[in-house]
């Protein structure tokens, strides 16, 4: 049975090939490009884990990061930030209660196992 | 006109005064002497006359008493009688031999030869001679009277005549003198006043000049030339004024220069008194300030200056200020409608011989263009910075879908792929690494340069971050035929640092090593020096040319390799380097032979300093 991943990203992009990643792996992936659109889903569909793109629009990463740990239900699901900006990153990792951060460009492997070691 | 000295003309004044008395006096002795001896002649003449009056008295006398005798003949009258001829014939012989009254002697001789005959009758009355006889003799007697008379009376007249002429004498010659002083006094008082007419108008013509020509320059009129060629003190006092004018004149050129430099220098200047208040100040001051000169005057300066927003204190301000200690200060004026108005302030101070304060001098200039661009500058970096992070942002996320993107296919989650395929696609990945290695550079430098870089200082163990490094880039090494040995000690002490900065640091150091040696090797050694941690990367490398070793460290600077091979980067990692052992307040050097290799040093000290 394919375990759920949320992946909120604004960049059609590189949410299409985390999405292909994410699915050649045998994850069911599901994509938000908004914050708010990304927030709606996780309530939707409590997946098990959240992929979270920093800079988006409506609502950024540090907001939904807040309002997912923040929510009763949705507190357990483990939330990976993804970003390309390095601006006071350690802080906006704190501030957005997340699991992990990547970089990018990130090394999907990487991503991967990551991913596979918060599921365990 | 006398080309003579004021004081000369009066000695000849003088002179010629005393002279014309000396002579009146040469002229007129002559004529006193004469007077004199008149004088002096009179005096045995009036004698002879008075001797010549008291014989006739006491002749008159002895006639008389004969002639009561005759009538009354009593002895009592005989004896008065003979007491007169005694006395008479006395004063006669005594007079006769003296020799002053000589001219008199035929007198004398009547005298006492009178009274001989009268003697003789006496003598005949006596002895009852004969009438005839007695009138005889009384006929003798009155002829001797008679002779008597007539000589007293002629010698008389012609002593009276002499004395007449003698007076007269003496009286005109008296006139003459007084005449001839009253001509001289004339001349004297004449010559007096002339003389002092025309000397003080040779000196009050001049000193009128003197005035007026003083009376002008006194006016401000410093060229004006008092022209008097007296050749004497009103001369030299002209000249004097001439040289004072024109010392004025120069002073007063030079001080409208000053002035007009002063006036228009674009700094402004204020000149304080020991007390600290405003003495003056030049246009420029008022100009900025929004003040008039005299609103200025006497004040306190410390109206003119803001100390707020500086890391001056307003006292301590004032103190500098007296102290004339002032250099390059950074300060505000405070201009009349409050605005502060940023400065750059320098004081000097004017001394007088004892070395007292008289003045503090204050020059200022208005550094409120700097200031502006000071912030413009500021802008700037800060547009610099947002730049730098938006476009590494803006190409970080393309960059991720394309590595995702390589990666996918290379690892074959698309479907298998052709070895060529895979050769094209892994020197894409390659590149797209490096790009991104690129990014990240130009991010941490300038966040280091920014002193944006927040160091996570905690204490760490150098030995376990070289062995980290030693397990990263050991593969490496093998890969290219190197050897990759550690000399460092199993313990040393724990220093305080980044790590993750200082594992940049090194690998950065390894990597360079790595890319400038094609065989030998690569050693990293560590030991525990007095201010710190001593890391050494060392190669036995191309080496670098010193006169490259100052560059070494600078941003984006790529030394050329000896065999001219390209040598891929930013020419940032040892920037990066430099700024983040700098931020540690540590050091960082190289030593270096062309084809001996080089050896890339750095210290972390114990404690960092913290500013």
């Amino acid at each position: 049975m394919g375990k759920k991943i949320l992946v909120i990203e604004d960049e059609a992009s590189v949410r299409r090939l985390v999405e292909f990643v994410f699915s050649k792996n045998g994850f069911e992936v599901i994509g938000a490009a908004n914050g708010q659109e990304g927030l709606e889903l996780a309530r939707q569909h409590y997946p098990n884990l959240i992929i979270l793109d920093l800079r988006l629009p409506i609502m950024d990463g540090v907001e939904v990061g807040k309002a997912l740990k923040n929510d009763e239900k949705l507190r357990n699901i483990p939330v990976i930030l993804v970003t390309a900006s390095t601006d006071n990153i350690e802080q906006k990792v704190k501030e957005s209660l997340v699991d992990g951060y990547f970089l990018k460009p990130f090394d999907y492997q990487e991503l991967l196992k990551k991913v596979m070691q918060l599921l365990r | 006109m006398l080309k003579l000295s004021i004081r000369t003309k009066i000695i000849i004044a003088f002179f010629i005064l005393i002279i014309l008395s000396v002579s009146f006096l040469l002229i007129s002795f002559p004529s006193l002497s004469k007077i004199n001896s008149l004088s002096f002649a009179a005096i045995p003449l009036s004698r002879e006359i008075n001797i010549l009056q008291d014989y006739d008295e006491s002749v008159k006398y002895l006639a008389n008493k004969i002639e009561l005798y005759f009538n009354i003949r009593s002895e009592e009258m005989k004896g008065e009688v003979l007491a007169a001829v005694k006395q008479v014939s006395g004063l006669a012989t005594q007079h006769k031999h003296e020799k002053a009254l000589s001219s008199l002697a035929g007198m004398f001789s009547v005298v006492l030869e009178l009274n001989n005959a009268v003697t003789e009758l006496m003598g005949y009355m006596d002895k009852g001679e004969s009438a005839y006889t007695i009138n005889l003799q009384i006929v003798t007697v009155n002829k001797l009277f008679e002779a008597f008379d007539r000589m007293q009376n002629n010698l008389q007249e012609a002593r009276l005549i002499q004395l007449q002429k003698n007076v007269h004498e003496q009286t005109e010659i008296t006139q003459r003198i007084l005449d001839r002083f009253l001509m001289i006094e004339i001349w004297i008082i004449a010559i007096g006043f002339l003389s002092s007419i025309v000397l003080s108008r040779i000196i009050t013509r001049n000193l009128l000049k003197l005035r007026q020509g003083t009376q002008e320059i006194a006016a401000g009129n410093f060229s004006a030339r008092i022209d008097i060629s007296s050749n004497d003190e009103i001369e030299e006092l002209a000249q004097s004024f001439n040289t004072m004018a024109d010392h004025l004149r120069k002073t007063t050129v030079s001080k409208d220069y000053m002035d007009n430099v002063i006036r228009t220098m674009a700094e402004t200047l204020i000149v304080v008194n020991p007390d600290l208040t405003i003495s003056s100040v030049n246009q420029a001051t008022c100009g900025l300030l929004g003040y008039s000169e005299d609103e200025l005057m006497g004040k306190p300066v410390k109206m003119l200056f803001s100390t707020e927003g500086t890391l001056m204190e307003s006292a301590e301000f004032s103190e500098l200020i007296k102290d004339a200690k002032l250099m390059n200060c950074e300060i505000n004026y405070r201009a009349k409608s409050g605005r502060r108005i940023p400065i750059i302030l320098s004081t000097s101070a004017m001394k007088d011989k004892d070395n007292n304060t008289v003045r503090i001098i204050c020059t200022a200039t208005d550094i409120i263009e700097r200031k502006i661009a000071e912030e413009k500058l500021k802008e700037v970096a800060e547009l610099k910075s947002k730049l730098t992070s938006m476009v590494s942002h803006e190409l970080r996320t393309p960059l991720a879908a394309i590595k995702t993107g390589i990666s996918i296919v290379l690892d074959g989650l698309t479907g298998g792929i052709n070895a060529e395929q895979k050769e094209v696609l892994d020197i894409v990945k390659t590149n797209v690494d490096r790009l991104a290695r690129l990014i990240n550079d130009v991010l941490d430098f300038h966040k280091l340069e920014s002193k944006k870089m927040q160091l996570k200082m905690e204490e760490n163990d150098i030995v376990q971050v070289i062995r980290e490094i030693y397990d990263m880039m050991n593969p490496l090494a093998e890969q290219k035929g190197l050897t990759f040995t550690l000399e460092v000690p199993a313990l040393l002490p724990k220093a305080v640092f980044d790590k993750d900065r200082i594992i940049q640091v090194l690998s950065n150091l390894v990597n360079n090593a790595l890319k400038f040696t094609q065989k030998g090797s690569i050693t990293i050694t560590a030991d525990k020096e007095l201010q710190g941690i001593h890391v050494a990367v060392v190669d036995t490398g191309v080496g670098i040319k010193q006169e490259d070793i100052s560059r070494l460290f600078h941003s984006f600077e790529q030394l050329e390799t000896p065999d001219n091979t390209k040598i891929e980067g930013t020419g940032l990692g040892l920037a990066i380097c430099n700024e983040i052992i700098e931020q540690h307040g540590g050091d960082i050097w190289v030593e270096s032979e062309i084809g001996k290799g080089s050896t890339f040093h750095f210290i972390i000290p114990f404690k960092r300093e913290l500013a």
